[in-house]
This record gives C-alpha cells, sequence and structure tokens, in this order.
C-alpha cells in the first residue's frame, strides 16, 4: 500500500521524474563530450620583436596548428598584460629580435613564453605542445636534430588507448546519480511528510514504522536502478564503453550501493525536521564530500592524510574503486569481495542506527 | 519601504528562529569552504612510476633519478617483467612503466636509433595524458643534456625556451580553487535556499495568507531577496577572510570592485531560485531544477576543466551561464589584478542577466497568483 502511495506520488509529479531520468543523461553525454586534457584553440599574444622570414614561417606554423589560435599582436609588454585581462589568453609568446640571425650565426637561440598558470595543467599541457611546434619548426628548417632521429618515445595507454575520459568519469557518475535518486530524493520525501503532518496520520495507522520506511524507500532505489542503467545504457552506446566484466554481477553490485546510499538517506531523514534542511544536510553531509573525497574527480593520493582517512567513511570511494575494476579491468567477485563487505556493513550499521531513533522518536 | 522592511525582519526570525538551518547556511559553507581546496588538488603529480631496465648501465639509473627528481614522479623502484607490471597496474599499484632496452647507453652515446617503452594506465585520461607529457619531457631534457655533454649537440641549431610564469608564481592550484569554490558556495546559497523557501511557503499554505494582505508583489520579492542578498554577501566576505588567513590569498585587484560583482551576481541567483520557485509545484521540483542547472553551471564554468577543451557547442552554450561569467571575474580580479574595465564586459552580462529573470520571477509569480 504505502509502495502504492509512494509511486502515485512519483507518478504524478512528472516534471520531477523526467528531471530525475533527464539528469543522468546530461551528466554523462557532458562529462563524455565536455571533458578533454586536449586542449584546441588556445587563444595566445605574439609578441614578434624581430618580423623576419624565420619567425614568419614559425608564426605561421603555430597559427596553422589546432591548438593555438593567434588573437593578438601587441607591441609591447604591457600590452601582453592587458590581453591576458581582456582577450582571455592563455600563453604570450615573445620570439627575440634578429631571430633569423641569431638562428643562422649563433645557432641559438631564445623564446619567452608566458604562462597564465592560473589553471597549473592548462599551462603545462599548453607549454609542452609549443615544445611540439618548436620541435618540429627546427626539424623542418633545420635538419639537424639528431635527438629527434635517434631516440624515440613509444607510449601505450593501457585499458583506456583511445584516452576517453568515460572510463574515468562514468563510474562517478553512476555514483553520484544514486546519491541524488536514492539518499537526497528519500531523505526529503520522508521530511516532507513529516513537514505537512502526514506522517503522523501514517504512523497512527496499524502499518508498523519499519513497512513505512522501506514502502518510501524501495520506490527510489527502483528508480535510481533505471538511472544507473541508463548511464550503463549511454556509456557503452555512445562512447563504446566496455563491461570486461560479469553484467549481472555489476548491477549486484550497483544494488548493494544503493542499499548503502539510501541508508544514508534514511538517516539523515531521521535527525531532520523539513526539506530543506534534508536538503542542505545531504548536500553539504553527503554528496559534496562523494564529489571531492571520493576520487573520481581529483586523485585521492595528493589529499593530505587527514582526507584520505576521512575518505574512508564515505561509501562511493570503495563503491567507484570496486566498479572500475568490474567494468574495466574485469575483475570478479574475487576481487573485490572486500569492497563489497565494506558497503554492505556500512548500510547495516545504518539502518539499524535509524531504526533505533525512529523508534525512540515516537 | 516599510512593508518591505517588515518582511525582511520576517524572514531574519525565520532564518534564525530555526537553529539547524543557521547552521546550515552559515556554518557548513564556511567549514566545507576551509576544508575542501585541500581535497581539491587535481594537479597531476606523485604518479607512481616503474622502471624495467634490461640495460643496468649508468645512464638508465641517472634517468631514474631524473624523475624523482623532477617531483612529478615515486618510483616504484626497478621490476623483472612486463608481465610482473602489468600485474602491478591491474591492481593500481602504478600509473606509468618506463622500459629500457639492452645497449641503451651505447645507442645513445654512438647515436644510433633506440626506443623507450613507456606504458600509462589511461583509465584516468587526464592523468594519463598529462603524466606522458611529463615522462617525455623528463626522457627528452635528459637526452639533450647527455647529447650536449658529448659536444654532439653544440653543432646544431637549437632553440631555448624560457618560461615565464604570471598570475600564480607558486604555481599552487589552490590559487584557482579557493576562488572556484567561494563561487560555488555563493550560488548554492543565492539558488538553493530562495529556490527552497517561495515553495515552501506555497506548500504550507502561508503564501495564500500573504496574497490577501496589501502587500504588493514585488515588495514580496524583494522582501525575500533582501535577507538572502545580505547572508550571501555576509557569506562571501567572511569566505574572503578565511580565503586570505587559511590560505594566503591576497586579492590582487579591488575588494570593492569585487564586493560589487559579487552583489550582481546575487541578484542574478536569487533571481534564478525565485523563479525557479515560482513555477515549481513543490520543494522536491524546485530543488532537482536547481540542482540540475548548478551541474550544468559547474561543469561549463571551467573550474574543473578548461574551457578551451570543450566542443563549440559547449562553448556557445556557455554564453549563457552566468557562474562562467562571475568565475572569469574572481579570477581576473584576485588573481590578475584585473579593473572595472577589464571586466565591463561580464558585469553588463551579468547585470542584464539580473534584470531579465528577475523581471521573469516577477512576472511568473504575479501570473501564478491570479
Amino acid at each position: 500500500m504505502i509502495l502504492r502511495k509512494e509511486f502515485i506520488h512519483i507518478w504524478r509529479d512528472r516534471i520531477t521524474l523526467l528531471l530525475v531520468l533527464a539528469l543522468p543523461i546530461v551528466l554523462v553525454l557532458f562529462f563524455g563530450f565536455t571533458i578533454s586534457t586536449e586542449i584546441k584553440n588556445a587563444k595566445i599574444s605574439v609578441l614578434d620583436l624581430s618580423n623576419d622570414s624565420k619567425s614568419k614561417i614559425l608564426l605561421n606554423k603555430i597559427a596553422a596548428s589546432n591548438y593555438f589560435q593567434i588573437v593578438s599582436y601587441p607591441n609591447s609588454e604591457s600590452e601582453i598584460d592587458f590581453d591576458f585581462k581582456n582577450k582571455n589568453i592563455k600563453l604570450a609568446i615573445i620570439i627575440p629580435s634578429n631571430f633569423e640571425n641569431k638562428l643562422e650565426v649563433e645557432k641559438k637561440a631564445t623564446i619567452q613564453v608566458i604562462s597564465d598558470v592560473s589553471d597549473i595543467n592548462v599551462a603545462s599541457v599548453l607549454n609542452s605542445y609549443f615544445r611540439v611546434i618548436i620541435n618540429d619548426f627546427l626539424n623542418e628548417n633545420y635538419v639537424t636534430n639528431s635527438e629527434a632521429a635517434t631516440f624515440e618515445v613509444i607510449t601505450q595507454m593501457l585499458y583506456n588507448p583511445e584516452m576517453k575520459s568515460v572510463y574515468m568519469f562514468v563510474p562517478g557518475i553512476i555514483a553520484l546519480i544514486m546519491i541524488i535518486v536514492t539518499a537526497l530524493m528519500t531523505s526529503i520525501t520522508l521530511a516532507r511528510e513529516k513537514e505537512t503532518g502526514s506522517m503522523r496520520m501514517l504512523l497512527i495507522t496499524p502499518v508498523k514504522k519499519v513497512y513505512i520506511i522501506i514502502g518510501k524507500i524501495i520506490p527510489y532505489m527502483l528508480l535510481s536502478f533505471i538511472c544507473t542503467l541508463l548511464i550503463i545504457i549511454i556509456s557503452v552506446w555512445v562512447f563504446n564503453m566496455p563491461v570486461e566484466g560479469n553484467l549481472a554481477f555489476l548491477l549486484f553490485l550497483c544494488f548493494v550501493f544503493m542499499l548503502t546510499s539510501a541508508s544514508f538517506g534514511m538517516i539523515i531523514s531521521a535527525l531532520v525536521r523539513t526539506q530543506l534542511d534534508a536538503m542542505m544536510v545531504t548536500m553539504m553531509g553527503l554528496f559534496l564530500p562523494t564529489v571531492l573525497l571520493s576520487g573520481f574527480l581529483f586523485p585521492l593520493d595528493n589529499m593530505p592524510q587527514l582526507f584520505q582517512v576521512l575518505a574512508h567513511f564515505f561509501p562511493a570511494k570503495w563503491f567507484i574503486i570496486a566498479i572500475k575494476d568490474v567494468m574495466i579491468k574485469g575483475s570478479g567477485f574475487m576481487e573485490i569481495w572486500k569492497y563489497l563487505l565494506i558497503l554492505f556493513i556500512m548500510a547495516c550499521i545504518l539502518i539499524t542506527i535509524s531504526l533505533i531513533r525512529i523508534d525512540k522518536k515516537e | 519601504m516599510r512593508t518591505i522592511l517588515m518582511l525582511v525582519k520576517k524572514e531574519f526570525l525565520q532564518v534564525f528562529r530555526n537553529s539547524l538551518l543557521w547552521k546550515i547556511l552559515l556554518i557548513a559553507p564556511l567549514a566545507e569552504f576551509i576544508l575542501f581546496p585541500f581535497t581539491a588538488d587535481y594537479e597531476i603529480k606523485k604518479l607512481n612510476i616503474a622502471f624495467i631496465d634490461y640495460d643496468h648501465s649508468t645512464t638508465t639509473r641517472e634517468i631514474q633519478n631524473e624523475f624523482v627528481a623532477s617531483g612529478y614522479f615515486v618510483s616504484y623502484g626497478n621490476i623483472n617483467s612486463q608481465k610482473e607490471a602489468r600485474s602491478l597496474m591491474q591492481r593500481d599499484v602504478i600509473d606509468f612503466i618506463v622500459e629500457f632496452p639492452c645497449d641503451f647507453e651505447r645507442k645513445i652515446i654512438t647515436n644510433e636509433y633506440t626506443q623507450i617503452a613507456v606504458t600509462a594506465n589511461a583509465i584516468n585520461s587526464v592523468k594519463a595524458g598529462i603524466g606522458t607529457n611529463y615522462v617525455q619531457t623528463v626522457l627528452f631534457d635528459y637526452i639533450s643534456s647527455l647529447a650536449e655533454s658529448f659536444g654532439v649537440e653544440s653543432q646544431l641549431t637549437n632553440i631555448t625556451i624560457t618560461n615565464i610564469y604570471w598570475f600564480n608564481e607558486q604555481m599552487n592550484y589552490k590559487n584557482l580553487i579557493v576562488p572556484g569554490i567561494l563561487v560555488i558556495l555563493v550560488t548554492l546559497i543565492g539558488a538553493y535556499v530562495t529556490a527552497l523557501n517561495l515553495v515552501r511557503e506555497k506548500e504550507l499554505g502561508t503564501i495564500e495568507q500573504i496574497n490577501v494582505t496589501p502587500i504588493k508583489k514585488w515588495q514580496f520579492l524583494l522582501g525575500k531577496m533582501i535577507p538572502f542578498w545580505i547572508l550571501g554577501m555576509g557569506e562571501f566576505i567572511i569566505g574572503l577572510g578565511i580565503m586570505y588567513l587559511v590560505f594566503g590569498i591576497t586579492i590582487q585587484g579591488s575588494f570593492w570592485l569585487l564586493l560589487f560583482a559579487t552583489s550582481i551576481y546575487l541578484f542574478v541567483m536569487l533571481g534564478l531560485g525565485f523563479f525557479i520557485s515560482s513555477v515549481s509545484e513543490n520543494q522536491l521540483q524546485a530543488m532537482f531544477v536547481v540542482f540540475f542547472l548548478f551541474i550544468v553551471f559547474v561543469l561549463l564554468s571551467g573550474l574543473f576543466t578548461p574551457i578551451e577543451g570543450m566542443p563549440s557547442w559547449a562553448q556557445y552554450v556557455n554564453y549563457l551561464n552566468p557562474m562562467s561569467f562571475f568565475m572569469d571575474i574572481i579570477k581576473l580580479v584576485i588573481l590578475k589584478a584585473s579593473n572595472i574595465h577589464d571586466i565591463k564586459i561580464q558585469l553588463l552580462v551579468l547585470t542584464g542577466m539580473a534584470i531579465v529573470i528577475n523581471t521573469a520571477a516577477l512576472l511568473s509569480y504575479r501570473e501564478k497568483v491570479k
């Protein structure tokens, strides 16, 4: 009965339902298409102090590459500052005077590159692009660069040869969506019943409290399961993401994680009174830490020890490690049983605590 | 005017009466703000690297030391076979494998062709991509310095690149991420709280009571906005204080300009919150709409991934993203000491957005009441 009531609630609120289903799709497409380390058409300025034939060849080479787009030719260093602030350039290149002469007579020239390192990764990627262009320029114009001829680095990208960013993000997105749908939505709907007083009406009925709670949670678990399936379908279909491991096992793993995040939703709703509180607590206490501490956006190794320890307490970390292993490396039960156990224990503890709390309250 | 003041007072009373809300609004965001920059370090460093060395020469050993010295790599040491390396990578113990062939040193010295095989764990494509760049830089730098010491290079034409780093000389990722997180917090406070606030009155039915009073619609909206605007500004100022005291980031540009820009941005976000809450039917719905927009805003804002790396359609969508303009302003003023002329376009766009969205909110609210 409670189950049916909740389904009717969800079905009646079509807009929310639509959004809940659209969110994973949008997230996967966004992450898949917008995130790449390959930077194209970065805006740069060039201050060419020599303006001779060789510097022109170099500039043409830079302009012809897909990486850079020369947006201005300042006349002095102070104008470079202006470009950084107004034209959003990432690099400024200063070619010295007598460039051609220096190259041909002194055999040595120095190019200055000013980078905007407010984003360090962008700056380092652009700098290495620029180095490649310079090497090419030397090879084409002065056929002498022996190092390039005798020495080669052969790179192999294991597990993800095409360097697709989805490999990295799909597990994280599945985790986030499940937290949003199961934890956030259950905590909010439970809080809503409290806020509008209908919880009291439910409680005076002969239905057991536990059934009320379970009845409220199951529909959202189903919903988040559908979302997870959607994410997996899109990532396989649009981005050709592999599912190396057993699909049924993968879904079982998702189910365990769902249980854990639903138990988080329960405990939060047991603590708060209004929907706003429920939402803020879930956002600040569960969602944001999950984004930051699960290791899917930011590498855990870089964090101070304290945070690495803290990360153990958020289920998403374990889930993401496990799902990555199953999807990409094809691990089975034997390799990831530890993570499953951790998630399961977390769920058990939280459900017990919240049931005790609910019992006490009434 | 008095009506508005009364409404502002009412709203403040409501916020402070609800002790939990008060904590959530003020303390939680600031605590997160202090903690999160420590976690949000997406600078690629501490890459675990293992070597398969078939050459066992001085050169290969020196190269291994170079890797550690570069500061980007942590050496796992030598391993014996490709198979062992693969199994280490499978367990995520190492990120990169560098394999030196036999006779590597001799071939380098005699200028013969040789190869170095680099294997990267590419599940995290960002890490693999940037890491491979680092690997190559270390190798090329070492080999060319070696060649130079043997006198091979001196005959060749060479171009040296000197790098100058602006706006973040210490190369500290926090200088970017801290202002970025501040923007996210201001947005959360602005859009979320207001979006839920109005719907709540609707759900509880108190809005009907207000509708029958002689309070005008715009007075009501303004009365709702001002308290949250003050809260948001307060939070922003405290955030700036934390930014300086905890992270040592000083505002290079004008403090007042920053406040001015933030006050406009807050009006955009508050207006957006009210617009959403006047069109949605319940809090869950309002929350989801805001959440949806929020995620899209953050992803497109360029904080986590460079805007230049996005496809052009995404860059066009970004013109509708107020957070992206505000992020620009924050970066420019805090890190690059920009003045009002440098950011006038962004300011104008935000003002335009504020006017449009607030008008829309007022109109849709009026519509609803009729």
